[in-house]
């Protein structure tokens, strides 16, 4: 059942569209075509770098780092609208405060058809909706099943006190629902006296075959749907006060 | 279950090693990662960190660093700040800041196991340190201008990316 929150845990929420881009476009393409069409909203522009490791084998075998240049960041000016065009796709993250679905899926579409124009993409190979949540429990003693429904399970010769988690779930793509990793972990608390716990939802398509431009809109709303459901699957009522639960629809 | 006040975290992250939570998050994220959609507030998470623990510092307080060696003043201070951002931008996450030894701040990185660290010194000159190395450590000077600051981190970067030596 769907809730709508005052308050929302949602520390980052992103759509992330992968895509095959034809071998002639460059970095430097990417960011001289963006750049003039978006500098208003996104005033601040990073290269993105990546070290990548290549290995040699022949008369004898090494390994060496290169770094890559691998797209840009274009970042709003309170810097909590992130924009990357990247030669292996597209994604765009909305940090704190965030809105509402309804805007990051219609700034996507719109920032999706400025590079769509401009990268040519062959083929989109993955589409991925994420949301990065963080629970703030107003006390460090409690017990992890008043806030949580999906826990690391203790044996109970063990003691059953801990000062930290942290928990990878994947979940397979099988009967109609997508793939998800679920990530929950213990982080530093933003205050003393309290638990910091974050909640990620990672959930994707990938197909080797390509997603359509047609669907990719359709599918995107799938998958925040599916996403919903895990995310109110993973917490209590106890939780969504927290967050100032004040009606379903 | 129940959660206590998470002060001390003690993980595992190889045979040999030990991190807090903050360190072990920090590691997770460079490495494990690869496959999950790309998430601007994870990639962050360890310099937000980075620059409270700088502030922590620069204030004397948090965790003590347990040396006689002059504070870093301001001047290491702002160097620090300026290689924050770089590294922030090359994706290239501290596992450790520190009260140097030499009067300053110390930066530590940690892949695997291969480490690096900076030492931003009071005077204003930096020295980068590669270890694990058959040959021993390798050591370089260099100042604060930004080109200067950049190629290190590059060279840091390739270092910790490339295969165990």
């Amino acid at each position: 059942m769907p809730y709508r929150y005052e308050n929302p845990p949602v520390v980052e929420g992103l759509i992330d569209i992968r895509a095959l881009l034809p071998a002639t476009i460059t970095t430097e393409h990417l960011r001289a075509a963006i750049f003039p069409s978006i500098k208003e909203q996104y005033p601040v522009q990073e290269r993105q770098v990546a070290f990548q490791t290549a290995f040699t084998f022949g008369m004898s075998v090494g390994a060496s780092a290169e770094q890559k240049d691998t797209g840009s960041a274009f970042k709003s000016q309170e810097n909590n609208q992130i924009f990357q065009a990247r030669l292996d796709g597209f994604t765009l993250s909305r940090l704190k405060p965030y809105q509402s679905w309804p805007d990051l899926r219609q700034e996507a579409q719109r920032l999706w058809k400025l590079y769509a124009a401009v990268a040519e993409p062959v083929s989109i190979t993955r589409v991925a909706v994420r949301y990065v949540n963080r629970i703030e429990i107003p006390t460090a003693e409690f017990d992890y099943r008043h806030y949580f429904r999906t826990l690391p399970e203790v044996s109970s010769d063990l003691p059953q006190s801990l000062s930290a988690s942290f928990m990878q779930l994947q979940f397979p793509a099988v009967h109609g629902r997508e793939a998800v990793v679920l990530t929950q972990a213990t982080v530093p608390p933003s205050a003393p006296g309290t638990y910091s716990m974050m909640l990620d939802i990672d959930i994707f398509k990938e197909t080797p075959n390509g997603i359509s431009d047609g669907e990719l809109w359709s599918l995107l709303e799938l998958l925040r749907n599916q996403k919903n459901e895990f995310f109110e699957g993973c917490i209590t009522d106890t939780t969504r006060l927290l967050f100032g639960a004040r009606e379903e629809y | 279950m129940i959660a206590t006040i998470p002060i001390i975290y003690s993980y595992s992250t190889a045979p040999g090693q030990s991190a807090t939570a903050q360190e072990f998050v920090s590691q997770w994220l460079h490495r494990g990662m690869q496959s999950l959609s790309v998430s601007k507030y994870w990639n962050d998470l360890p310099f937000y960190n980075a620059y409270e623990r700088l502030s922590q510092i620069e204030a004397d307080i948090g965790p003590a660093d347990s040396l006689d060696a002059d504070k870093p003043n301001e001047i290491a201070v702002q160097n620090a700040v300026a290689l924050l951002k770089i590294l922030q931008q090359y994706r290239i996450a501290p596992a450790r800041l520190t009260a140097s030894a030499g009067g300053g701040i110390g930066i530590a990185f940690l892949q695997g196991l291969k480490r690096a660290l900076i030492e931003v010194y009071n005077e204003g000159d930096l020295t980068a340190t590669l270890s694990s190395g058959p040959g021993g450590p390798e050591v370089w000077e260099f100042d604060s201008r930004n080109d200067a600051l950049i190629a290190a981190v590059e060279r840091i970067g390739v270092y910790l990316s490339s295969a165990a030596a």
